[in-house]
């Protein structure tokens, strides 16, 4: 299974090593494909690869660290 | 015969056919559709748009659609009003009203990205149109799919009020009601799109979609006189349309519709409930920080924009600037609005009446300049966001002593805030 997602961290987390994190804690692929980083914020562009409850546990879990977690479309609801 | 020769990556330029895809590949940035300019210039004239029927469909060659168009017959080509009792009101000089509250079929400027996107599905063979949407984006493509012979499925967050339901439920499609917070309805609507392959308007056929917005921008130009306005305000939520009217008055240029070489100044309007889009402009970034909605202009509360980014570079563009306002403000405007023009629109509309009125107090619209504000949706679908600040009936017996009495009691029954008096 690979889902695409956008994800946003706040500027306490910027200099946070998520996506490390995220690897050891889940053993997801994750594949980078868009990134821009500054003091303020961090956005990423992210393929993660695994089984399907991996990828749902692992979205808990990064929002509950306060990362916004979306689809790639962002808000898809209008 | 199609103008369109492909999609293109709006970040990385990595080109793909014409294919109901949304993202690139490569970079998951958005795609955008590519036309063919030259032969465009070659097909079109004011003339023969001029001879055709008063839609969003005489521009057909602006927009991504092969041969005849399928559905929204009748949408577009709303009325432009020049609003003479709002600009003075206002104190400015030039004013329009650029109105869909009256767009055909459900009300809302929704009925022109929709028109163009179903037209697109049944282009590509789809059976099945979908949305994720609180209101207006459901109302349409339901519509829209009734209209085609299509199955239609929209998805709406469980607890949604009935009112706003049954303004799509009426047109027949399969409704979900999905539990969670609109963080989750969001992810499973990607996922759906993603595994079932139904034409789903804003997802994998936004490229098409958001290209419907540009009539928009198109009839205000025709509307004006073939000219272009020196100001626009547009409100902002997924950011579909104001960087399309940007690109509508650009394309109107290059194929020869339009020989004004000036570029118009297009402001974004928010609410401060939700106006991530504003937050950057004002400090000057290209980040776009998510935010959680809160505001009663529902159908603009939109906390991380599809398409921000893209609305904050066309603002800077054209060197325009952007403004939220409260919620009290958006209802004094919806008033306003209301009682200067006898147009009744929903909070995105007092949202941008509003900000047109800040931005005129702060002097960065001039007084002296043509300026059209943007109502993109109608009042009678939002009217509890009024309740409570407009004037109840007065009630008396069915006897003409008990009118003469109320009436003598009534000191000066001013029928609007704005005087006929203080017109030109």
């Amino acid at each position: 299974m690979k889902e695409k997602f956008y994800l946003t961290y706040p500027p306490a987390l910027v200099k946070q090593p998520i996506i490390y994190l995220l690897v050891k804690k889940f053993d997801l692929i994750p594949n980078i494909r868009g990134a821009n980083v500054s003091e303020e914020m961090g956005l990423l562009a992210v393929e993660l690869e695994g089984p399907q409850e991996t990828i749902d546990s692992a979205v808990v879990w990064m929002r509950s660290q306060g990362v916004t977690v979306e689809p790639i479309e962002k808000n898809v609801i209008e | 015969m199609s103008n369109v020769t492909g999609l293109t990556c709006r970040e990385c330029g990595q080109e793909y056919p014409i294919a109901p895809l949304h993202v690139c590949e490569m970079c998951f940035g958005p795609l955008e559709v590519i036309y063919d300019y030259e032969s465009i210039r070659k097909q079109i004239s004011r003339r023969l748009i001029e001879s055709r029927a008063p839609s969003l469909w005489r521009y057909r060659e602006l927009l991504p659609v092969n041969g005849e168009p399928q559905v929204g017959l009748h949408s577009g080509f709303t009325p432009l009003v020049k609003a003479d009792r709002l600009a003075a009101h206002l104190g400015v000089k030039e004013l329009y009203v650029k109105d869909d509250s009256v767009n055909h079929p459900t009300f809302s400027y929704k009925d022109r990205v929709v028109s163009v996107a179903i037209s697109k599905a049944i282009e590509f063979g789809f059976d099945t149109v979908s949305c994720a949407s609180t209101g207006n984006l459901a109302n349409s493509v339901s519509a829209h799919a009734a209209r085609a012979g299509l199955r239609c499925l929209i998805f709406i967050p469980a607890d949604l009020e009935q009112g706003k339901i049954i303004g799509s439920t009426i047109y027949g499609p399969r409704a979900v009601g999905i539990r969670g917070n609109y963080d989750d309805v969001n992810r499973l609507c990607s996922e759906i799109a993603d595994k079932y392959g139904w034409a789903f308007v804003n997802i994998n056929l936004r490229p098409y979609y958001t290209e419907g917005a540009k009539t928009y921008g198109f009839e205000i130009a025709e509307q004006l006189g073939w000219r272009l306005p020196q100001h626009v305000i547009v409100p902002t939520a997924g950011g579909t349309i104001l960087p399309k009217v940007a690109k509508a008055f650009e394309e109107m240029k290059k194929v020869g519709l339009i020989d004004d070489p000036h570029t118009p100044k297009i402001y974004t309007a928010q609410a401060a409930g939700c106006a991530p889009v504003i937050h950057a402009l004002h400090k000057g970034s290209d980040l776009i920080v998510p935010v959680k909605p809160n505001t009663i202009a529902k159908s603009i509360a939109i906390g991380n924009p599809a398409d921000g980014y893209y609305v904050l570079r066309a603002v800077r563009d054209s060197g325009g600037w952007g403004e939220a306002v409260t919620d009290q403000e958006i209802v004094e405007a919806i008033q306003l609005l209301a009682q200067t023009e006898g147009i009744f629109t929903e909070p995105a509309g007092g949202t941008t009446v509003a900000v047109a009125k800040k931005l005129i107090e702060q002097g960065r619209i001039p007084r002296n300049e043509s300026i059209v504000i943007s109502i993109t949706g109608n009042g009678y679908k939002t009217i509890e966001a009024v309740m409570g600040h407009v004037n109840q009936p007065f009630t008396i017996n069915a006897r003409l002593q008990d009118f003469d009495a109320l009436y003598q009691s009534l000191a000066a029954p001013a029928a609007s805030p704005v005087p006929a008096a203080e017109l030109h």
